[in-house]
């Protein structure tokens, strides 16, 4: 929020003191911002008598309702109408519009939700039903809250869904202000004497309107306590682990949710993920049978002994391929056929993409002993995962975008390592190593008034989900615009109902979207760039920053056509063109994150 | 405009003669939905926004919003059509709908899963075929169903125009829908007019529908507007008109109800334009803009009284009703098979499973009745049962086409008449109002059926049996012998009581079986009725007569006790 927003609600401040506050804070980043309120949250705590606790306070009403035909939302309307008359200050969302994490905030909450299916939530109010009742859900000691259900006492369920909010509120350690009301199908007259009854206790709770005061913001400073490292991993675990493409989908890609210790792990949208991970003992067992080795067998891994296939699974690459390997199976495996790969640069490297250890192994038979085998193999490389999340958002979260690496070949299935691994093999509610590479080449701007344009296919649009969230978080007033590419619509729009809402709220002014097989001729990012070219241009002599994220093909089309399009506009040669997107890039305008 | 109309109808106000933002909606290619305000719109242009259902919770959790498609239902007055457009429509269907055709209780047929971005295609290729979808939907005259009889040839085929001329004369005169879908020319405005609707139309849906008697398979009591077809000696002497039928209902809200049409009395041809105009403006000027539940015009005349609604619309017609001739309706199905008409050519009449044309593996209904097309020289005509009649056969391509059909399955030797009597809407994945399964649901049930009736030894029974999938009533399951109406997942009310003819309404027997309790209920009653019946004595009969359930006369009031 702008300081100049902060006159106009009733603050606490005096003139002076406020225009004190307002050089103080003059001129400084978002992050430098953001580091600051979470400094003046933690003083505040610290003199619990004075301003802080009416700081912390949100006094006010918030109906929240979940209606499918109407109903409920009806009389959460009336509700909010006769709360308003009374002089509350109150607050009406529809559950599905209302921002879950607010709700530790909240004091007072009234809920009027109805019953559909077979005594399942209502279509708006499953996210908060299933947050509510899910293993993220918060302590809500400081809540006081009513319910009020809709139902039709011929089904099995009569009001399940409000009775279970009831319940699962109490059991979070929120207060009833009032016993709970089912309502049938004659609703009128008992939802209109509970809901007279809501405010009269409501006014026992709720004093005259008090000085208001909004937070500057959510998180509190803090300042990593351990740092964790590629070698010093900080073990996460796994929450969620949710395919996000549909049904017909060719690609399986997968929201997860690790948990976290923020004081652990601070990260800054445009930051990356370490992962390590294991490698499938099938593949392990059928590489050792392949070569005839015993897994029993021990080895030394770094200066300690290890079970041979303990150590597949846990320090070598089993399915990557490297140069050193492929020469010395050549040897072992003598092929004349295998060296001349080796000796041809271009033939090895496109054998390495082309095939795993166990292709190797099957393709070129050899009978090494456990210690040559493994002097060959490549120890085990943690893979990068962008960060999809803004922690600002998500405290004590980190979301990846994750793509199953799968495909076919020479008559089998075949998976990535540590994708398979992560969307396959690790359970939710298990462990992980992870750690953070900070990614400074991938900022937002400093300041929240720029406009940023943001470039990606597939997986590339992770960070910009996180970008998202905290320009969202901080009220960030520069345009938005989202490039992003995928094979269909229908199936591979990913995160397509947060855009959606995001479009819907004002915050993101442009999307335009290449779905490259949803019509006879490929439609990619590049396209949508050449046909907005002169949209982009204007974005970019505006001061706009530009983003680009997503698989290195896709980068060098994209900047190609970047290059044709600043030419275009700007009438100069293409190489002009190409030193202008240099000099942004210099300027930090330019950022890229392609893998 | 009056502050206490619905949102539906600020809506239509605000959309320039149904132009909306419809073209915007299309372009809008973040998301697969139309504009709320166009999703009203759209349906006058023939076309619903819809979902499928099945992926819907899913898709939520994988952050993707509902599988939407487009539903565009054709207008097609009494279903008639050649199998030149026939060939059109089935090649629509495989490459820009979900590769089905779905024949409708309205003798017409709908198009499921049609994207976005191919809606116009779909549109555009009917119109090379003559065919549009105005009116397919939204608050205007609807599709005009006709009994398709076609062994009285002549006779029916000057009832059919009669339906033909009703259904363009009812025609929203507004060129919206050619400048959208049709690149025509784009017309100011100010410049539009709309001589019968007026600019917000009609406060609801309207149908009209004409019968021949003695068959009633139009079902015409359940129609807003009704002609009864009066000949003497296969000559069109006018029609009996009737007004106020129809079906839907609301669970648990007693104002609501499904009501037969009353009798207004006997026109000539030439007038009938004119009644059904003015029956069109006086529910235009009457009806109710505040309630869409309340807004059809069979609560118009419960509100007017039937007197004061003929008077209304006597004299705006410029008409004097004559007493009603006395006509009797026999039944409400189809006949199957092959029969030949007055002029010796021949006619068969198809059963299509709840009008789902489709290639299954084993019964190729799409690809049969595509090689039918191919040779066939008559014509098609989709009956208001589902089904479809190939008729106007020489006899020397009986043969033929007889062997088409036998190829691929399509001819329903063996089908029990309970099973061929039966009527199922819709309902699940696509239609957004289905409260259980209806379309999904028929084919299980109907063998349990089948099989029931075959231990109660009355495996040859005629009953009509309707399924749906909520108490909107698309299958008129009001009027069934036997009705299921959806209620909540896997529940449904029972109705018993329709007299086969569809001139009586049936009545709740229970209330929200689950499917065992349907079929433990069906069978007590089959069993029942196996004993008890009296000789000839159809199902509905024996439910009033044996009292279990009493006879609805005064829906408004009874049909809810
Ligand atoms: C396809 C069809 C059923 C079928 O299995 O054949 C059908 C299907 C739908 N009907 Fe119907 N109705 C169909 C005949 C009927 C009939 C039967 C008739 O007209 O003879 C009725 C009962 C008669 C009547 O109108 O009273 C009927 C009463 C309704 C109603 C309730 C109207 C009311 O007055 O309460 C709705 C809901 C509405 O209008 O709000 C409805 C709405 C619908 C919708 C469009 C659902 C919606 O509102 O979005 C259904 C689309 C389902 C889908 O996925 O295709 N449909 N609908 C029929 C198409 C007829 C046509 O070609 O025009
Ligand atoms: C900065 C950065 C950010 C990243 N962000 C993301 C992100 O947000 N989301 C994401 O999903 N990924 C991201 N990645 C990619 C990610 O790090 C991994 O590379 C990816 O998940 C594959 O790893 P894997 O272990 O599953 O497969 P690996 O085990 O590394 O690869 C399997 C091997 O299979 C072979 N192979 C692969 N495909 C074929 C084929 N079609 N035919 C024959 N052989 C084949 C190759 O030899 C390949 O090496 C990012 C990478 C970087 C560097
Ligand atoms: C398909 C369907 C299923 C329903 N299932 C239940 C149920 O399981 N339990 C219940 O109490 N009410 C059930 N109801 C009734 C609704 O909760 C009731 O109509 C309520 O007033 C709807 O409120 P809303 O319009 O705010 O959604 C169901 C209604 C429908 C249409
Ligand atoms: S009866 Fe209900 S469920 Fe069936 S098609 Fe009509 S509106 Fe849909």
């Amino acid at each position: 929020m702008a300081l100049s927003q902060l006159q106009t609600l009733t603050n606490p401040l005096d003139d002076q003191q406020l225009q004190r506050l307002q050089s103080a804070l003059e001129g400084m980043s978002s992050i430098q911002l953001t580091w600051v309120g979470g400094y003046l949250a933690g003083l505040g705590s610290q003199q619990p008598q004075a301003v802080a606790a009416e700081a912390e306070m949100h006094q006010s009403i918030t109906i929240l309702f979940g209606s499918e035909s109407g109903n409920a939302r009806a009389i959460a309307g009336a509700l909010a109408e006769r709360a308003a008359s009374r002089g509350f200050e109150a607050g009406l969302f529809s559950m599905d519009d209302y921002r879950i994490r607010e709700l530790t905030k909240e004091r007072l909450v009234l809920i009027v939700v109805s019953t559909h299916g077979e005594g399942d939530p209502p279509e708006g109010a499953r996210d908060l039903h299933s947050y509510l009742h899910g293993k993220r859900a918060p302590r809500l000691d400081k809540l006081k809250y009513a319910v009020l259900g809709l139902g039709d006492s011929s089904y099995q369920h009569f009001c399940r869904t409000a009775k279970e909010f009831d319940n699962r509120l109490h059991e979070l350690g929120a207060e009833r202000l009032l016993e709970r009301i089912d309502c049938d199908v004659d609703y009128q007259k008992p939802s209109d004497d509970w809901t007279e009854k809501a405010l009269d206790l409501t006014k026992a709770h709720i004093p005259a309107q008090g000085p208001k005061v909004v937070p500057l913001t959510r998180a509190a400073a803090k300042i990593p306590q351990a740092r964790y490292g590629q070698d010093n991993p900080y073990r996460a675990r796994l929450l969620e682990n949710q395919r996000i493409t549909g049904r017909g989908a060719v690609g399986d890609i997968r929201h997860l949710i690790l948990s976290i210790d923020p004081e652990a792990i601070s990260y800054t949208p445009g930051d990356t993920l370490g992962v390590w991970f294991q490698n499938d003992p099938l593949l392990a067992g059928e590489v050792l049978s392949e070569i005839g080795l015993n897994g029993d067998a021990r080895i030394s891994v770094k200066g300690r002994e290890s079970r041979l296939s303990d150590a597949l699974l846990r320090h070598y690459e089993l399915t990557r391929l490297h140069p050193a390997l492929v020469r010395g199976w050549a040897s072992l495996a003598k092929s004349d056929d295998l060296s001349e790969i080796a000796a041809d640069q271009a033939r090895l490297w496109e054998y390495i993409q082309q095939h795993q250890v166990i292709d190797l192994v099957n393709q070129y038979p050899a009978r090494p002993s456990a210690d040559e085998f493994a002097g060959l193999l490549c120890p085990l490389q943690p893979r990068l995962y962008s960060i999809s999340s803004s922690q600002t958002e998500f405290e004590d979260e980190i979301h990846l975008t994750l793509c199953l690496l799968q495909y076919q070949a020479f008559g089998r299935n075949y998976q990535g390592g540590a994708s398979g691994f992560l969307v396959e093999r690790l359970g939710e509610d298990e462990s992980l190593d992870v750690y953070l590479v900070e990614n400074p080449c991938f900022r937002l701007p400093g300041g929240g008034d720029t406009s940023i344009i943001m470039i990606g296919a597939g997986t590339g649009v992770a960070p910009y989900r996180a970008f998202m969230q905290q320009r969202a978080v901080n009220n960030d007033k520069g345009a938005n615009w989202l490039i992003f590419g995928n094979r269909h619509f229908h199936n591979d729009f990913l995160y397509q109902l947060e855009w959606q809402r995001y479009r819907k709220a004002g915050l993101l002014d442009r999307v335009d979207l290449a779905f490259s097989r949803d019509q006879s001729e490929k439609v990619y990012v590049q396209h949508r760039i050449h046909q907005n070219g002169a949209e982009l241009y204007r974005w970019l002599e505006e001061g706009a920053h530009l983003y680009l994220c997503g698989a290195s093909v896709m980068g060098g089309d994209v900047k190609q056509a970047l290059i044709e399009v600043v030419s275009e506009q700007s009438g100069q040669s293409p190489e002009g063109a190409a030193e202008y997107l240099e000099t942004l890039r210099r300027q930090g305008r330019f950022q890229q994150d392609l893998y | 405009m009056n502050s206490n109309v619905n949102e539906v109808e600020r809506i239509k106000a605000r959309s320039n003669f149904l132009r909306g933002t419809l073209e915007a909606s299309l372009a809008d290619n973040i998301t697969g939905a139309l504009a709320p305000d166009d999703a009203q719109i759209s349906k006058f242009h023939g076309f619903y926004e819809q979902d499928d259902r099945d992926q819907r919770d899913e898709r939520h959790d994988r952050i993707l919003e509902p599988y939407y498609s487009l539903m565009l239902r054709a207008r097609l007055p009494g279903g008639v059509c050649t199998p030149q457009q026939w060939l059109t429509l089935d090649e629509i269907g495989r490459t820009l709908a979900n590769g089905t055709l779905r024949l409708t209780t309205r003798q017409t047929f709908q198009y499921h899963g049609v994207l976005k971005q191919n809606i116009k295609a779909v549109i555009q290729g009917i119109n090379r075929v003559m065919i549009d979808s105005i009116g397919g939907c939204g608050d205007v005259n609807r599709n005009v169903l006709c009994n398709p009889n076609p062994t009285v040839s002549e006779l029916h085929q000057e009832v059919h125009g009669w339906a033909r001329r009703i259904s363009e004369h009812l025609l929203p005169r507004t060129q919206a829908y050619h400048e959208i879908w049709l690149d025509g020319e784009k017309l100011a405005g100010g410049k539009e007019h709309e001589p019968i609707y007026g600019p917000t139309y009609l406060p609801r849906k309207f149908k009209t529908a004409v019968a021949v008697p003695p068959d009633n398979d139009v079902d015409l009591y359940a129609n807003d507007l009704g002609f009864i077809a009066i000949a003497e000696a296969g000559r069109l002497q006018g029609f009996n008109v009737t007004a106020g039928g129809g079906m839907g209902a609301t669970h648990g809200d007693t104002t609501t109800y499904p009501r037969l049409a009353d009798e207004l009395g006997f026109v000539k041809p030439e007038q009938v334009l004119a009644v059904a105009e003015a029956m069109v403006t006086v529910q235009r000027d009457h009806g109710n803009r505040a309630d869409r539940r309340h807004a059809r015009l069979k609560y118009t005349i419960d509100q007017m009284g039937v007197e004061q609604f003929r008077y209304e619309v006597a004299s705006r017609a410029g008409v004097n009703f004559a007493l009603p001739k006395p006509v009797s309706f026999t039944s409400q199905g189809d006949r199957y098979g092959w029969v030949e008409g007055a002029d010796g050519q021949r006619h068969l009449t198809l059963y299509i499973e709840s009008g789902r044309v489709v290639d299954r593996p084993e019964q190729k209904l799409m690809t049969g009745l595509r090689e039918i097309a191919g040779i066939h020289q008559g014509d098609f005509r989709i009956t208001p049962n589902q089904n479809l009649i190939v008729a106007r056969v020489p006899a020397h391509q009986q043969g033929e086409i007889e062997s088409i059909a036998e190829k691929h399955g399509l001819l329903s030797e063996g089908v029990s008449s309970i099973r061929k009597q039966g009527l199922a809407c819709v309902a699940l994945p696509t239609c957004p109002q289905a409260m259980a399964e209806a379309e999904r649901y028929l084919p299980g049930l109907f063998d349990k059926v089948e099989a029931m009736a075959e231990r109660h030894g009355i495996g040859d029974t005629d009953c009509v049996i309707r399924i749906t999938g909520c108490p909107n009533g698309c299958a008129r399951p009001y009027l069934a012998e036997l009705g299921l109406v959806g209620k909540g997942p896997g529940h449904y009310n029972l109705y018993l009581g329709g007299d086969g003819k569809g001139t009586r309404l049936n009545k709740r027997y229970r209330e929200n079986l689950g499917e065992a309790e349907v079929l433990e209920t069906m069978d007590q009653l089959l069993e029942q009725y196996a004993a008890d019946r009296k000789p000839g004595e159809r199902l509905g009969d024996f439910t009033i007569r044996t009292g279990l359930v009493t006879e609805v006369k005064q829906p408004a009031r009874d049909f809810h006790d």
